[in-house]
């Protein structure tokens, strides 16, 4: 069943801020937990969510075409996470043990791999958290993960491999 | 599992579940308001030079059914005030340019007139996405309006009106737009509220959609369908019934609908119509219908595939899916 989002955005694209008010609603929840991968700060995930949209905005005219809108946002997305990790340091909100306490977890759910892999991950650069979880969470395919870095192809299957070895090698310090 | 699908579960499993503020949407539409690009799509423009000669032509031609008082078939501005232009979203009306307008993104509407207080004027223009794409404005469906509403003409294209006195609603089609409708909702009241109604109404009659809905040429309505359906065949068996002739009918027993597995097989007679719909899109209605048998009522599905005019797909509707519901519909699981 194909939900017509991009009469949405083609609306939003002719300067119909109600229906680009009706993209944010719709997107903010699933924008907010993939900026939040990259960050790991709940704060920091909604100023890069709010920058994006803002961004996404204004330059919203420029979109070739409506069914480009989810690889084009999350371009939006992912510049604006990057831009939240170089602007501040580092704030580590979420920890472990806050996504234990998260409503709806049980913490016997949370076995001991998911949290010293998850804690590696949280180690890792900006940069490898984005890559990582453009493939592993949102599950894109490769040149899309390229695309929504604005990378080259070859640079980002590069990048996915050490982002990869780097894991392996903050597991390998823990364990 | 291997290492990378251990990191997909434990991604899944920490961040599905967590949620942002809940006002967080909220407050980006709300600085979106603020300071956005909104402001810049909202093209107000005084057409005093332009239409100076046709406002007073209009007003000549209103005063005559006010000195009757009558009011005018056909309306127009009742003062020789001069025009603004509302232009926004790709709709467009003449309005006093003495009304005030005011425009929020917060609240997805746009305020214009006079006041609320006796003898002023308030329109609220709106357009809202109703969330079922299927619902267009047909004249034909006495099911499609509510009591005290009827079907007219706006810009050419169907719109719902409803008169109450006081206050006057109206409910566009939007050309270009499924599930779309732009909402106009008036309120005036006395000293002076037939002008002040013929003010809304002249408002009304002289919205016009730009870009116009596209014309669609029923002559290319077969093929496209065809093609539309050759599409489908191979993202879901459940199309395999139809037939390859627009108007013609098959017969096959199925064991799946559209976006949806049967529990037991099902005979089925499977049909496809196309029709063009006002607001610029072609419907591909995909009917498949069967007989009563001793364990279901007979009944029929209708799956609709929305093409733009030139044939390219918009979406599905219908069927089985999330936007449907099941009731009626036999062996479904």
């Amino acid at each position: 069943m194909t939900v017509l989002v991009g009469q949405v955005v083609l609306a939003a694209r002719s300067g119909d801020a109600a229906a680009f008010a009706t993209l944010v609603r719709a997107e903010t929840p699933a924008a907010y937990r993939l900026a939040l991968s990259i960050v790991r700060s709940p704060a920091e995930a909604e100023d890069a969510v709010q920058d994006a949209f803002l961004r996404a905005w204004r330059d919203i005219g420029n979109l070739r075409q409506a069914s480009l809108w989810p690889a084009w946002f999350r371009r939006c997305l992912v510049r604006s996470a990057l831009d939240q990790t170089r602007r501040r340091p580092r704030i580590r909100e979420l920890d472990l043990e806050q996504a234990m306490n998260l409503p709806g977890v049980e913490p016997s759910v949370l076995a001991d791999d998911r949290f010293e892999l998850m804690a590696a991950f949280d180690r890792l650069a900006a940069e490898d958290r984005a890559i990582l979880a453009l493939r592993f969470y949102a599950d894109l395919e490769v040149p899309d993960v390229a695309a929504a870095l604005g990378i080259p192809l070859g640079t980002a299957k590069s990048r996915l491999h050490r982002a990869l070895g780097r894991l392996r090698e903050e597991l390998g310090q823990e364990q | 599992m291997n290492q990378q699908e251990r990191l997909s579960e434990a991604l899944h499993a920490t961040l599905d579940v967590t949620r942002p503020s809940p006002d967080l949407a909220d407050r980006i539409v709300e600085r979106l308001t603020i300071g956005g690009r909104g402001a810049s799509h909202l093209h107000v423009r005084p057409l005093h030079a332009r239409l100076a000669g046709l406002a007073a032509a209009v007003a000549v031609l209103a005063v005559v059914p006010l000195v009757l008082g009558l009011r005018a078939n056909a309306p127009s501005f009742a003062t020789a005030s001069p025009l603004a232009l509302y232009d926004r979203g790709g709709l467009a009306f003449d309005y006093p340019a003495t009304w005030k307008l005011s425009a929020s993104l917060a609240s997805q509407d746009d305020s214009l007139g006079s006041g609320s207080g006796p003898g002023q004027v308030m329109v609220t223009v709106r357009k809202d996405f109703l969330g079922a794409p299927w619902e267009v404005i047909d004249p034909t469906d006495p099911s499609g309006i509510s009591a005290g509403e009827s079907y007219v003409t706006v810009a050419g294209l169907p719109a719902i009106f409803k008169d109450s006195g006081t206050t006057l609603d109206w409910q566009l089609s939007v050309p270009g737009l499924l599930g779309y409708r732009v909402r106009i909702h008036a309120e005036f009241s006395d000293p002076g509220a037939d002008q002040l109604r013929a003010q809304v109404e002249a408002l009304v009659a002289s919205v016009r959609y730009d870009p116009p809905p596209p014309v669609l040429d029923p002559v290319n309505g077969p093929s496209l369908a065809a093609l539309a359906v050759d599409r489908e065949r191979p993202r879901d068996p459940a199309f395999a019934c139809f037939p390859d002739t627009i108007g013609a009918t098959a017969t096959a027993t199925v064991t799946s609908l559209p976006f949806a597995s049967l529990t037991r097989p099902l005979p089925v007679t499977c049909s496809i119509e196309i029709e063009p719909v006002p607001i610029g899109f072609w419907r591909v209605s995909l009917i498949e219908s069967w007989t009563a048998a001793s364990d279901r009522p007979a009944g029929s599905l209708t799956t609709t595939i929305w093409l733009y005019p030139d044939g390219t797909e918009v979406g599905l509707t219908g069927g089985l899916g999330p936007w449907a519901s099941p009731s009626g519909i036999p062996y479904a699981k």
